[in-house]
């Protein structure tokens, strides 16, 4: 009875073209311990950075980039070039290693066991890519030949710019990664699609904290040496502590949740994962979970996956149920890719008619967030929002083909399908013919590991061959528009702050309107 | 890794100690602690009226206690039992001899706990005034941290180490990063932000904390300091298992101040005072809020509102007042006799009017018991169902209160927040449960409500009108957010 959302979401993963993720997740399971030691030991060897897993290799381009740069370093602008070519590498890599759509369940199947065994799941485990994106900046500063702190602001002001284009446009693909095998390319590709515009605001108010960190803490030593090193050794601290902001924002959250209570979630969000399982696991509270699908990157299946993989009973159903479902829910818990400055959040497109209708129920909207998704931006409306990359609008033409070789970064491309029809009839050819019980909109995902697991190994072992089959199956239900119709993507909205009851964010819980008194603080 | 100074105090690192340390080291203020507790316990500090501590209008308050002292009166005894443990904890930390500010917390947190369970965990006012002394012993902490190292740091002073001690120091007493976790703080990345508040989990946590020790020992201790920042935390670690919280100080918190004391003293006196002096600092405002031919609305008893109400009236106002009369408590009653008494038009109706009144008045004047982080309110059962009334009516609705009813904390149990059930007898004679079929029917008699920060639109406080959007301010600037949660 699951297969179908099953079905479905592995369907649409492959329409995004994320299925080429899986090659970058080589082992990023077993890193997240001992991954400050190892990015210390890196710059060492070339050994052992040959050996090292790639993604960790990433954020400390090896011997022959760094040959290359002394060659070009005549011209502060092209170190930083390369500078920034090897911070994008890394943001890309723990970006899909964070976030990619694949990599702990079927997909992306990561091969290794040891993925599993972390029991607090991925959520703990990967890091976001923010503080990916801030530890790339201390890479910048630690390579460095700036003599002066102007020097080195400017260096990470350009890097941090490379990469927040990068997040923005998705370009440009660093062409000097000639360390990197093919796999590469299909990184950065996936990267794009995966950022999708979503994770700009994250990225761009992280990068905007860790500056704003370095001109404090250059402020108190006047010797840029000592500064330097003070700088990175509280850097390091810094990232430390946004790291530990997941797990703060658990604990806080959790005495939010009553025992029977009924909890919608909308899109991924690790920090909203890592809350409700720590609520489940370790607190044992006993509550359910309705995670709305989240189209178009099936954002909420995936994590309705690790969810029921921590117990916590968990529904699933289509995104347009939610004022269906929403009068037997207490509460709604959503993550943000960034909080504005009037207390509303930037969050994946739905949010914003999530909370409208959750205040009209009386039901209160909490959002887990960390504190370094803070942004000085005031948008009064969605039309304020910044640029999303490709806008969020495309018009489509064709069928099933690539229209061109840019993929619309926000506007990522959408495929529509007649689901119901499509599991009709491939449930009879394809599936188990005991499954096909609910084809209505409410879709339950059942806390049996079994369906995954044969998904995964099925993944796992052929996954071209298996997705192919399943483009042929998916393809005469795939509805083909005129050009001549708009199709409309935006990836994230916008929800004032007055949909929003309070936000759990590692600087405790606040009301809406104490974000701006945070963020005037940080600048006071 | 104890100073050696304070051989003295210590076992004073774990607030769960602390009765134990009181008895070894100070009986004498474990007789106090005890004899106040044993109070507390009975409800005694209802009875006994108000002392000399509780000045102004006593008279008044006595007269009251009289008229209804066999009604429900638990609202008031409130202030009396603030004010006596703030007078508790006075004499208690003036003459215990704790070491050092850690130390000194460490003695609160205890005192707090004990205090709290002795109240049935009833009066948030309690924890509250805990938490502000504990404020003001951070605050003080944080005043001049460098003085204080210079004496303890002899030994071991590298030039490069010390340059950074000093520029971490410089940064705490500048901004006063260190007084709370904010997204400001953040930018300094101090150590005990990366500790503070390390949640206990199954695994990877043991790992995680050892570097988060290290990390604590090598960047910014002064050997004697940072290393018993490192001990509290391991045992904190062991003793916690109830809580998931344990304090980690910041390292300076670890040396000894001799002018600490004093200025705790100080902090505490002002505590008391702005006790005292409470309801005058409320009343002052009441002429903004109660205007000339008003029809004011009140539910059940409450002295902040009746006083607020006669300060009014003696300012010549001539307003009316609608009463409810708050079953099944009746508070009302004495409320509106008390201030027919002081010449005010009142009228008394029963809870269930409260829709029917509510087109005709101008303003709502709630009570409350508690003011919840999220500018929420925990007033007297029914309120809830006025402040629903007065929106559907677009009636403002006033809250008057005190702020040491200011509580750090959100409700999480929504209507079950600090709520208290109570026995129905007041609801149900008990001669009628013989009936049979009686007996099978359950009753309850909540004592609270909790009403959402939306159906407020002010609080009246002793430090002026706030919108409940502003309430978490206040909370910063009162309380420190790692005391928020350390009673239990």
């Amino acid at each position: 009875m699951n297969s179908h959302s099953l079905r479905t979401s592995a369907g649409q993963a492959h329409w995004m073209g994320n299925s080429v993720s899986e090659p970058i997740v080589p082992s990023r399971a077993r890193c997240d311990s001992d991954k400050m030691q190892i990015l210390q030991r890196m710059m060492t060897t070339q050994d052992e950075y040959m050996h090292s897993p790639m993604w960790m290799r990433v954020g400390n381009p090896g011997i022959q980039d760094r040959r290359k740069e002394m060659a070009i370093s005549s011209h502060r602008s092209s170190v930083m070039i390369i500078n920034g070519n090897s911070a994008l590498t890394w943001v890309t890599t723990s970006a899909s290693a964070g976030n990619a759509p694949g990599s702990n369940d079927g997909i992306g199947g990561d091969g290794a066991g040891d993925d599993q065994q972390s029991q607090p799941p991925r959520s703990s485990s990967s890091i976001p890519l923010p503080v990916a994106a801030i530890r790339v900046l201390l890479n910048v500063i630690r390579r460095s030949k700036a003599e002066t702190m102007m020097g080195l602001q400017a260096e990470l002001r350009d890097a941090s710019d490379v990469m927040v284009n990068f997040a923005k446009l998705g370009g440009p693909i660093p062409s000097t990664s000639a360390h990197t095998s093919t796999n590469r390319n299909a990184t950065t590709t996936t990267t794009r699609y995966i950022l999708a515009g979503r994770s700009y605001i994250a990225l761009s108010s992280g990068c905007e904290l860790f500056l704003k960190f370095i001109t404090r803490a250059s402020l108190d030593t006047p010797h840029f040496q000592q500064c330097k090193v003070q700088v990175l050794d509280r850097g390091t601290r810094f990232a430390e502590l946004a790291l530990m902001a997941r797990s703060r924002i658990s604990t806080i959250g959790c005495s939010f949740i009553n025992d029977g209570c009924t909890i919608l979630t909308h899109g991924r969000s690790s920090v909203v994962e890592s809350l409700l399982v720590r609520a489940a696991q370790l607190e044992k509270k006993r509550f359910n979970v309705i995670v709305l699908e989240g189209r178009p990157d099936a954002g909420g299946i995936k994590a309705a996956k690790s969810y029921v993989k921590a117990g916590i009973p968990t529904t699933v159903v289509l995104d347009s149920a939610m004022g269906y479902i929403m009068e037997r829910v207490d509460m709604v818990l959503v993550g943000a890719e960034g909080v504005v400055e009037n207390g509303g959040i930037v969050n994946k497109v739905g949010t914003y008619a999530l909370g409208v209708l959750a205040k009209e129920l009386g039901v209160p909207l909490y959002v887990a967030v960390e504190s370094y998704k803070f942004t000085r931006l005031y948008p009064l409306n969605n039309a304020d929002l910044p640029d999303m990359g490709a806008g969020g609008s495309s018009t489509s033409g064709r069928s099933g083909k690539e229209e061109n070789g840019k993929m619309g970064i926000g506007g990522a491309k959408l495929r529509f399908l007649d689901t119901l029809a499509w599991s009709a009839n491939s449930t009879a050819a394809t599936l188990s013919p005991a499954s096909s019980s609910s084809s209505s909109s409410v879709a339950a995902v059942s806390g049996k590991e079994e369906g995954y697991e044969t998904n995964k190994v099925g993944n796992n072992e052929t996954t071209t061959t298996v997705e192919d089959k399943m483009t042929d199956d998916l393809h005469p239900y795939i509805i083909n528009l005129p050009s001549s119709v708009t199709i409309m993507n935006p990836p994230v909205d916008f929800t004032p702050a007055k949909f929003i009851t309070l936000l759990f964010t590692d600087l405790g819980v606040l009301t809406p309107s104490a974000v701006s008194d945070e963020l005037i603080r940080l600048t006071a | 890794m104890i100073p050696p100074s304070s051989h003295l105090a210590a076992n004073l690192d774990d607030p769960h100690n602390v009765r134990r340390w009181l008895q070894t080291y100070h009986p004498k203020q474990l007789a106090l602690l005890n004899n106040f507790e044993i109070s507390l316990r009975l409800g005694r500090f209802s009875t006994r009226g108000c002392d000399g501590t509780d000045s102004g209008s006593s008279a008044q308050q006595q007269q009251q206690q009289a008229s209804s002292s066999s009604k429900y009166q638990y609202g008031k005894e409130r202030r009396v039992i603030t004010t006596r443990t703030v007078e508790l904890l006075r004499s208690i930390i003036g003459s215990t001899r704790w070491g050092t500010a850690a130390q000194l917390l460490t003695l609160l947190r205890g005192l707090g706990n004990e205090l709290h369970a002795a109240g049935g965990y009833r009066e948030p006012a309690i924890g509250n005034m805990v938490r502000r002394i504990m404020y003001a012993v951070r605050d003080e902490a944080d005043r001049a941290p460098v003085m204080a190292t210079s004496t303890s740091t002899t030994t071991t002073t590298e030039n490069a180490h010390k340059m950074e001690v000093l520029t971490e120091q410089l940064a705490s007493t500048n901004l006063r990063a260190t007084r709370a976790l904010s997204l400001s703080s953040v930018l300094w990345a101090h150590p005990q932000h990366i500790t503070m508040k390390h949640s206990r989990q199954p695994s990877g946590s043991v790992d995680y904390s050892d570097r988060m020790l290290a990390l604590t020992d090598s960047s910014d201790s002064t050997g004697a300091g940072g290393g018993s920042g490192g001990g509290d935390l391991s045992l904190g670690a062991d003793t916690s298992a109830s809580t998931h919280y344990y304090a980690c100080y910041p390292p300076h918190y670890y040396n000894r101040r001799d002018d600490l004391r004093q200025s705790v003293m100080e902090a505490i006196q002002e505590i008391m005072s702005e006790l005292e002096d409470l309801h005058k600092n409320i009343n002052e405002q009441a002429v903004q809020h109660i205007h000339a031919g008003e029809i004011i609305l009140t539910y059940a008893l409450s002295k902040t509102v009746e006083l607020f109400l006669k300060a009014a009236a003696a300012k010549k106002r001539k307003f009316q007042v609608i009463v409810c009369e708050g079953s099944p408590h009746f508070g009302g009653h004495a409320m509106a006799k008390s201030l027919a008494g002081a010449g005010i038009d009142t009228t008394v109706i029963h809870d269930a009017a409260t829709f029917a009144i509510m087109a005709r008045v101008n303003k709502v004047l709630l009570p409350a018991h508690a003011v919840l982080a999220n500018g929420g309110l925990i007033a007297p059962s029914g309120c809830n169902m006025v402040a629903l009334a007065a929106k559907q009516n677009s009636v403002p609705v006033v809250t008057v209160a005190g702020m040491f009813k200011l509580c750090p904390m959100y409700p999480h149990e929504g209507q079950d927040t600090l709520n208290d059930l109570i026995s129905p007898s007041s609801v149900i004679d008990y001669s009628l449960l013989g009936d049979p079929v009686l007996s099978e029917v359950e009753f309850v008699n909540p004592v609270h409500d909790y009403i959402p920060p939306q159906l407020i639109d002010l609080y009246v406080t002793n430090i002026g009108g706030f919108q409940p959007s502003y309430i978490y301010r206040l909370l910063a600037e009162y309380y420190h957010s790692d005391d928020w949660d350390v009673f239990e």
